[in-house]
């Protein structure tokens, strides 16, 4: 399985350096513009840089996958003596260890360009020292575990459509437009479903966002409650997509 | 591309004329081993059961031998050389002989040809 | 195991055609076999089920005793008719990640069949010629060794020089251990490496046999007996 991810990864040796090369630039051009454009632009612009990566990386998450469906290197994976769960698990790990390297990249020179405008701007570096002081760290670490856990959902549903369609439509025009759909009818059927969950069984553990070092009164807002029902729903789903899909790359997959 | 053999005759058959010939001519001689069959196919570029099959269809006619681990050789038996020298010299005579009445000639023509012709070689 | 494969009324079927019709082929170890036939007759699906990278709609078939799986995989090595390694390959990364994939991978082997193919290690997969890059698959497939090799094709579209080495390669890769499937249009320059032949059209057997014995019986080569069977 690890053979899997080194090999993914060194196909995308080349996309890495041309993406870290064109945040580096583009950064280091804002820093320059500091002073011409004024700290909001800046700001702006940086979080579009972000907005673009992570979409970005988000094609690539995809492209992982889908290329090995539908192209010829489909061959080369499915003649391999791998199981259907090492294959996916690579999927996943590659996808992952993408989205680390050109997020590290991206909050790097997120970084380097919000010292630079910090020193200009000392309003800002106070605003955001308020800001850390006040939400609890125990909820930041917990939320990013949580998105991570989400994104790996996402991408298991978003390869369990591509698998399933590849299987159900021959047509390989068909193909992409019809995991597309899957994927949104899949959608609608699980927010029904969550729906449903949430309004019958309202249970819920509610998470603090506030530190303890806060002074700040909300009013009780400063909960967020996390459904227990749903959360287990969740939990099953994905376990399903990941089996269900491994069993269809090993034992369903025609070329 | 190795030698070339005639495909529609079975190729086996064409290896056993190879090395009766080879016998007869003295190329190898009463006691010679014979290349092994890997090496053999390999010359020749063909399947190496074709090569079995012909060694064991000519230790079958009992004009090889085979010593396990040591290989196939050429039986020491002078007689058997001098029978294959005949059955070889047979095949070329009856396809000539035959050849020539079928263009029309007769017994004396041919032997009158087969006479130049022999005066011409020595 | 003596048979290495068994087919048993294998089907395949697609929306509008049925590639295989109930096609019954058995390969016993240490065997060349050729597969023969026109395009479309089924060959291509045969060989991809067989390697494990299409599904069958009905009818039997087993490798080694196995159905199409994991196992089988280890055991098949496919050479297919497209080009299917990763475009930034070079010679060398594809060499390694045969390594890698599978233990019966011999580098060594490999190394020596590259330079016989004069290949050179550090070129680019992208620019290989067509005749370049199917001695390359060739050399990666025939550098394991596996119980059953299954070529497609391997000698379509290359020229004469080449088509010579790749067949002394296949040749010298012989085993008792292993059997080789091999299908072809050239059936003049390979008939004298089969062992056995099976001629398939619309999906099915229609004629098969010991090539030597076919010979002998019908007083034809087995590029004649194609031309008769599939006129």
């Amino acid at each position: 399985m690890f053979n899997l991810v080194k090999y993914e990864l060194k196909g995308y040796y080349k996309d890495f350096i041309i993406a870290t090369g064109i945040i580096a630039l583009i950064s280091l051009f804002l820093i320059t513009r500091v002073n011409v454009w004024g700290l909001q632009s800046v700001m702006a612009v940086s979080f579009m840089v972000n907005f673009a990566a992570a979409v970005v990386v988000f094609i690539w998450n995809i492209k992982v996958f889908s290329r090995d469906m539908y192209e010829d290197t489909g061959y080369l994976l499915c003649t391999l003596p791998q199981h259907g769960y090492s294959i996916l698990a690579s999927k996943l790990i590659s996808s992952l260890i993408q989205a680390l390297v050109v997020g590290a990249v991206t909050m790097l020179f997120n970084y380097i360009v919000f010292k630079s405008t910090s020193k200009i701007d000392i309003n800002l570096s106070i605003m955001v020292t308020d800001i850390i002081k006040n939400v609890n760290p125990g909820f930041v670490g917990f939320m990013a575990l949580v998105s991570f856990l989400e994104y790996f959902y996402f991408l298991v549903f978003i390869y369990f459509s591509i698998a399933l369609s590849k299987v159900a439509i021959k047509k390989k025009k068909m193909g992409k437009m019809s995991s597309f759909i899957i994927f949104i009818i899949i959608s609608i059927v699980f927010g029904k479903i969550t729906q449903f969950l949430v309004t019958t069984f309202p249970q819920s553990i509610n998470l603090n966002m506030l530190s303890t070092k806060s002074n700040l009164f909300v009013q009780g807002a400063q909960f967020m409650p996390i459904n227990i029902a749903v959360t287990i729903f969740n939990i099953v789903v994905f376990v399903l997509m990941f089996l269900a899909t491994s069993y269809i790359i090993e034992n369903k997959l025609d070329f | 591309m190795g030698i070339s053999f005639d495909q529609k005759i079975p190729i086996y058959i064409q290896i056993m004329h190879l090395v009766k010939r080879d016998i007869v001519i003295q190329k190898l001689k009463p006691g010679d081993k014979l290349p092994s069959v890997r090496d053999m196919a390999s010359e020749l570029k063909v399947n190496p059961n074709t090569l079995q099959r012909a060694y064991q269809e000519l230790e079958r006619e009992g004009i090889t031998y085979t010593q396990r681990g040591m290989g196939t050789f050429v039986r020491e038996d002078i007689d058997m050389i001098g029978e294959l020298k005949r059955e070889m010299a047979k095949e070329i005579t009856d396809s000539f002989v035959e050849g020539m009445m079928n263009l029309g000639f007769t017994e004396k023509e041919i032997l009158t040809v087969i006479e130049d012709k022999v005066k011409e070689e020595i | 195991m003596d048979i290495i494969l068994k087919a048993s009324n294998l089907e395949k079927s697609y929306f509008n055609k049925k590639a295989l019709n109930g096609l019954n082929l058995e390969v016993k170890k240490g065997r060349i076999v050729g597969i023969l036939g026109p395009n479309g007759s089924g060959k291509t699906t045969f060989l991809k089920i067989a390697a494990g990278i299409l599904t069958k709609t009905n009818g039997e078939i087993l490798i080694d005793g196995h159905k199409p799986g994991v196992y089988t995989k280890s055991i098949v090595a496919y050479l297919p008719d497209k080009e299917y390694l990763f475009k930034w390959m070079k010679i060398k990364d594809a060499v390694n990640f045969f390594k890698d994939f599978y233990k019966d991978f011999d580098e060594e082997k490999c190394k020596k069949l590259l330079e016989f193919m004069n290949l050179d290690i550090n070129s680019k997969v992208k620019t290989l010629s067509k005749g370049m890059a199917e001695k390359l698959y060739l050399t990666l497939v025939l550098s394991r060794k596996a119980k059953l090799y299954v070529l497609d094709e391997p000698l379509a579209g290359v020229d004469p020089t080449t088509r010579e080495k790749i067949l002394d390669a296949i040749l010298d890769n012989y085993s008792e251990d292993s059997s080789i499937i091999i299908t072809t249009h050239l059936v003049n320059d390979i008939e004298r490496l089969f062992d056995d032949v099976a001629f398939i059209s619309e999906g099915k057997v229609v004629l098969s046999g010991n090539a030597e014995e076919l010979r002998n019986e019908k007083g034809l080569s087995i590029d004649q007996l194609y031309r008769e069977v599939f006129k």
